[in-house]
């Protein structure tokens, strides 16, 4: 791989992004991904079309509820097949890697997350998803893990309850 | 003078311990964040619309603000230090910058930088406390079809002007409309795309969209791109730019401040693409181009003027005309919805104390910034040593719990895991989240406008191009649309003609060039320039 094709598969980037840091390059995706990074949006537009057509379109003058999703949904079509067919360069689309697991991962304990917030309150739920993230995501040591995210729960505990008093669901006993 | 006293009024907003406090924490967060590599300004802000939400409109407003263009300069550090570029308005002044540093000159390029960003910001703010009033009478007299005109046009240039590909671009457009539709018809309040599910009924929550596209999306990317090894500590002499620095620079400042204003205006404009014009036009102008690249101090004054004053005009089309022209633009004046205060040519007059307020904390905000940047270099530096690992559960944790506050709603939180997905997967697939958020926010305001002018019009669309303003605009973007299209034609054209375009030897030069050619091009890679590994001596 030379250095351009390097250049390539990095993501794009645009405004305000931190795309643009040294990263380790994970590499295009194959013709498979393409193809499906290409055919998600089209699919997409085809669905919110027939749906934004069965809401009734109107007359022009007189707009049902459906025109305009209708509109967007040809934007979304149109644009979509645009890409899919002059488009296919092969850096756009990353591969997706081994690192996809611990995403996967992150997402799922996210969920727990939520599910546990209203049973045993913000605070012990906070503890464990920082806890989960630094050890198990980040691999850091025990005591980086301990101090991280009992500082932090203390600190935005200060900041939602102590200075802004928002209702936050409190832990229960 | 009746011109002076709104403005005067402004600073009596600023001028409140409370309010002060505000700008103080608005530049030092964004500085701070400008630093760390994985976070950059429209991360935080929308990290921070949860917290915003709970304080009064002009404090919130004036904290946003401050980070924003706080990031500008914070990013400058680690550029000219490390040759990290925190931020991406900042890319380009690695270049020369980190070259500076390497022959010892690291305080005359932060001091430089310093005295440039103040006065192209400063520059800037006397541009919008001018321009802001007038354009803002003057779009007062706008109909539905010249703001859904203008709508329209705000969308369709970030989509043309800021990425790679306008296609994937419009598609991400698409998407934002289509969600922003979701919720009950704007005339009809009849339910669509709601699924029957109650909780979304009133329409996705433009926050937790945010937040999960900007401030979860990101993380779960950065999870997946973890930064390389960390360079070498340098040393930074603390001197001041001398009095010769000063003197080779002025010029570009000058005219740094003026193209980054410009630049600030357009559609899509803003920090990146003004920061590579404003070095493309020194090096064009510079009797000795060869300098740049080798650690020429207008090659660190000129884009780094700029940003900071493209940061600061960006905010005209937002507070006069209500179009957001960047993702942090898109970010404020969601900010400004949730305060129940709609952006637009009435805001001068019904909210003064914000439209003014915001003007003058940037002033305030730019003397603190000069004040901080010098003396804390040190502290900063040591920043961009914090762990990936130990950020993203900190974002993320506070995104979460940040969400709910809003709504009081874990409905909210899930639509913030799945927003965050979806945007992890955008930036996977070379989709940009930024479009999508914009066409959100515009998104109910240009369907009323769409369907009020069509009812105008009695369903005739020519009435959108035969009305003087609403038709001049349109040409206006359709010239737009078309102008990075030809160039890219021109250029595919002269490619073909010589193929041998591999990264020659010796790399300090190309990459020059490529931002030179990139900043003509704004649609093309920007990461080139920073992703050249520096000259063999």
């Amino acid at each position: 791989m030379t250095r351009s094709d390097l250049d390539e598969a990095s993501p794009p980037t645009g405004e305000d992004e931190p795309g643009l840091l040294p990263s380790e390059d994970v590499p295009p995706a194959g013709r498979l991904g393409q193809l499906v990074a290409g055919v998600v949006p089209v699919a997409l537009g085809l669905v919110a079309l027939g749906y934004s057509v069965s809401l009734s379109l109107g007359t022009p003058a007189e707009a049902g509820p459906g025109l305009w999703p209708a509109l967007a949904s040809l934007l979304l079509l149109g644009a979509g097949l645009w890409s899919l067919v002059f488009e296919r360069d092969a850096g756009a689309v990353e591969r997706f890697s081994r690192g996809g697991i611990g995403i996967a991962l992150g997402v799922v304990s996210l969920v727990v997350f939520v599910l546990l917030i209203n049973r045993i309150g913000f605070e012990m739920s906070t503890l464990l998803v920082m806890a989960f993230w630094l050890k198990v995501l980040g691999r850091e040591s025990w005591l980086v893990t301990a101090a991280v995210s009992i500082a932090t729960t203390a600190v935005l505990y200060l900041l939602f309850i102590t200075l802004l008093d928002v209702s936050l669901p409190r832990l229960a006993f | 003078m009746d011109f002076l006293e709104p403005v005067l009024a402004g600073f009596g907003v600023v001028f409140t311990p409370v309010n002060l406090l505000y700008v103080l924490a608005g530049v030092v967060i964004g500085m701070v964040i400008g630093v760390l590599p994985g976070l950059g300004p429209v991360a935080t802000i929308a990290l921070l619309l949860p917290i915003t939400y709970e304080i009064p409109a002009e404090s919130a407003i004036i904290m946003l603000a401050g980070i924003y263009y706080g990031a500008m300069y914070g990013g400058t550090i680690t550029s000219v230090l490390l040759r990290l570029p925190g931020e991406a308005a900042t890319v380009i002044t690695t270049i020369d910058g980190y070259q500076m540093a390497r022959q010892g000159r690291a305080g005359s390029a932060l001091g430089i930088a310093a005295i440039g960003s103040f006065i192209g910001g400063t520059v800037s703010i006397v541009g919008l406390t001018l321009v802001a009033p007038l354009l803002a009478r003057f779009s007062l007299g706008f109909g539905p079809p010249e703001n859904a005109v203008l709508a329209a046009m705000g969308i369709l240039l970030v989509a043309s002007l800021g990425t790679v590909s306008t296609a994937k671009s419009l598609v991400a457009a698409g998407l934002g409309l289509l969600l922003a539709a979701a919720g009950p018809d704007p005339l009809f309040a009849s339910p669509r795309f709601t699924f029957g599910n109650i909780n979304l009924a009133d329409g996705v929550d433009f926050v937790a969209l945010a937040m999960g596209l900007f401030g979860l999306g990101e993380i779960l990317y950065l999870l997946e791109h973890r930064a390389r090894n960390r360079l070498p500590k340098p040393r930074v002499s603390n001197a001041w730019p001398s009095r010769q620095d000063w003197r080779q620079s002025r010029g570009a400042v000058g005219r740094g401040s003026v193209v980054g204003f410009f630049i600030g205006l357009l559609p899509g404009g803003g920090g990146v693409l003004s920061s590579m014009a404003a070095y493309a036009l020194e090096k064009r102008r510079s009797r000795t181009p060869e300098r740049f690249g080798r650690g020429a101090i207008e090659g660190v004054a000129a884009p780094e003027t700029a940003n900071n004053a493209a940061a600061t005009s960006s905010f005209i089309p937002l507070l006069t005309l209500g179009i957001p022209t960047n993702p942090v633009m898109a970010l404020i004046f969601g900010a400004l919805l949730l305060q129940g205060i709609p952006p637009g040519p009435r805001l001068i007059n019904e909210n003064p104390e914000v439209f003014w307020g915001v003007i003058d904390s940037m002033y305030v905000g730019n003397i603190f910034l000069l004040i901080l940047s010098v003396p804390l270099v040190g502290i900063f530096v040591r920043l961009v040593s914090v762990r990936d690992s130990i950020l993203a559960p900190i974002v993320v944790t506070v995104t979460m719990l940040g969400v709910y506050t809003v709504n009081n709603s874990t409905f909210d939180m899930l639509l913030v895991i799945v927003f965050g997905v979806v945007g992890y997967l955008m930036k996977k697939t070379g989709f940009e989240p930024g479009p999508l958020v914009l066409a959100f926010v515009l998104g109910s305001v240009l369907e009323t406008a769409f369907r009020q002018s069509m009812r105008i019009f009695d369903g005739d669309p020519s009435g959108f191009v035969t009305r003087p303003i609403s038709g001049t605009l349109f040409v206006v973007t359709v010239l737009a649309l078309l102008l990075p299209v030809g160039i890219r034609l021109a250029r595919r054209r002269r490619k073909a003609a010589s193929p041998a375009a591999t990264v020659p030897a010796d790399a300090a030069p190309s990459a020059t060039e490529s931002a030179d050619r990139e900043a003509t091009v704004p649609s093309q890679r920007q990461d080139r320039a920073a992703d050249t590994p520096p000259p063999v001596d």
